[in-house]
């Protein structure tokens, strides 16, 4: 079953591996290919930060709006 | 007498520390990185001028972005190397709720409670919103973030933001990006003057090391910019200028400048002067008179 997502800005439709649920993590790291580490970024689910040690067990429904930032430079 | 000396700063002695919320800063002189014309020049520019903050943002991004950012993998470098710190922003954000949310993933991101806070009202000025930048203050402070609004200079805001517990406040000398300078100095000389304890910071619209100056020399506790480094021919040369005119400023405000006068005052003592007798004026006064 896949799942619809909007994924910084974007809708975008996503099936889990096997007959798994959708985890954050799968999303990020084997979906959209950010590091594992998770370096470098941060991760807003509806709004809400996600820490990196809450990934796995965050699962993504449908529906979700999700924002993926880094860091850039600013003024 | 020394009319704009601030009953903060302690003649007495050299120490003359930034100190905002407990932790001494180690430089008055702030500075963006963001417009540089590569990430080498604006490397060059933090080491020319090594800045007590370097502010910075976050954005939506792809995978491939987060791996290959060479601007901020140099400012994590100079970060790493220096006593700067990171002062991560939420520009962008046009109400309370969503400059908490962002300034939360900013404090995940970059490991620091430091935040400056942007709420913009007004896209075509970039003013800030008064009401809801109170209200993000409240609520961050609350959280734990060491909130340094960047705000209007209206006495009011100022005095609301620092009683919403934000260590600092950070008023503009002009809008961002316009290079205009102290476009209201009657207005910041009257918040120097009613909020003598609280640290200021004149944060964007300088144009020029002079304006900085100026601003320092009106007892103003530091100066954070961006543009006008970043887009100066030479950058480099103008960090470095910028840092020496925010401290030849300090310098001045501390050493206490003469009042203005209407009338001319002679600095060579009149009394003395040959050539002249009590007894009769002097006959350039006569010829005024038209004798």
């Amino acid at each position: 079953m896949s799942v619809e997502l909007i994924i910084n800005g974007e809708k975008r439709r996503f099936s889990p591996a096997g007959t798994k649920q959708l985890s954050l993590n799968e999303l990020l790291v084997c979906h959209l290919n950010y590091p594992a580490s998770g370096q470098g970024y941060v991760v807003a689910v509806d709004g809400s930060l996600v820490a990196i040690e809450n990934w796995s067990e965050t699962v993504l429904k449908g529906g979700e709006v999700i924002d993926v930032l880094g860091a850039i430079t600013g003024g | 007498m020394c009319w704009e000396q601030s009953p903060v700063v302690n003649q007495e002695t050299d120490q003359d520390a930034l100190i905002i919320d407990g932790d001494e800063i180690s430089s008055r002189f702030w500075l963006g990185s963001s417009l540089y014309p590569s990430p080498q020049i604006m490397s060059e520019a933090f080491q020319a001028s090594t800045p007590g903050f370097i502010t910075v943002s976050l954005r939506r991004q792809t995978a491939g972005d987060v791996k290959q950012n060479e601007y901020f993998q140099r400012v994590s470098a100079w970060l790493g190397e220096s006593v700067t710190r990171v002062l991560p922003n939420t520009s962008g954000c046009r109400t309370a709720k969503e400059a908490v949310q962002l300034a939360t993933l900013a404090r995940e991101l970059f490991g620091s409670r430091w935040i400056k806070l942007e709420v913009t009202g007004d896209e075509y000025t970039l003013h800030p919103d008064p009401f809801e930048l109170v209200i993000a203050a409240r609520e961050l402070t609350d959280q734990g973030f060491r909130v340094l609004p960047y705000c209007t200079d209206d006495l009011m805001l100022c005095e609301a933001l620092l009683a919403a517990g934000c260590p600092a406040v950070m008023p503009w000398a002009a809008p961002i990006g316009t290079g205009k300078g102290l476009i209201n100095p009657y207005q910041l000389r009257t918040l120097r003057a009613r909020l003598p304890e609280a640290v200021m910071i004149i944060d964007a619209g300088l144009g020029r090391p002079s304006q900085a100056l100026q601003a320092m020399e009106m007892g103003f506790d530091g100066v954070l910019l961006n543009t006008a480094v970043a887009r100066a021919c030479d950058p480099v040369a103008m960090a470095s200028a910028f840092s020496e005119a925010v401290n030849a400023g300090r310098k001045a405000y501390r050493a206490g400048p003469v009042p203005e006068r209407d009338m001319a005052s002679p600095t060579t003592p009149v009394a003395g002067l040959p050539f002249w007798q009590r007894y009769q004026e002097h006959e350039s006064v006569n010829k005024f008179r038209g004798k």
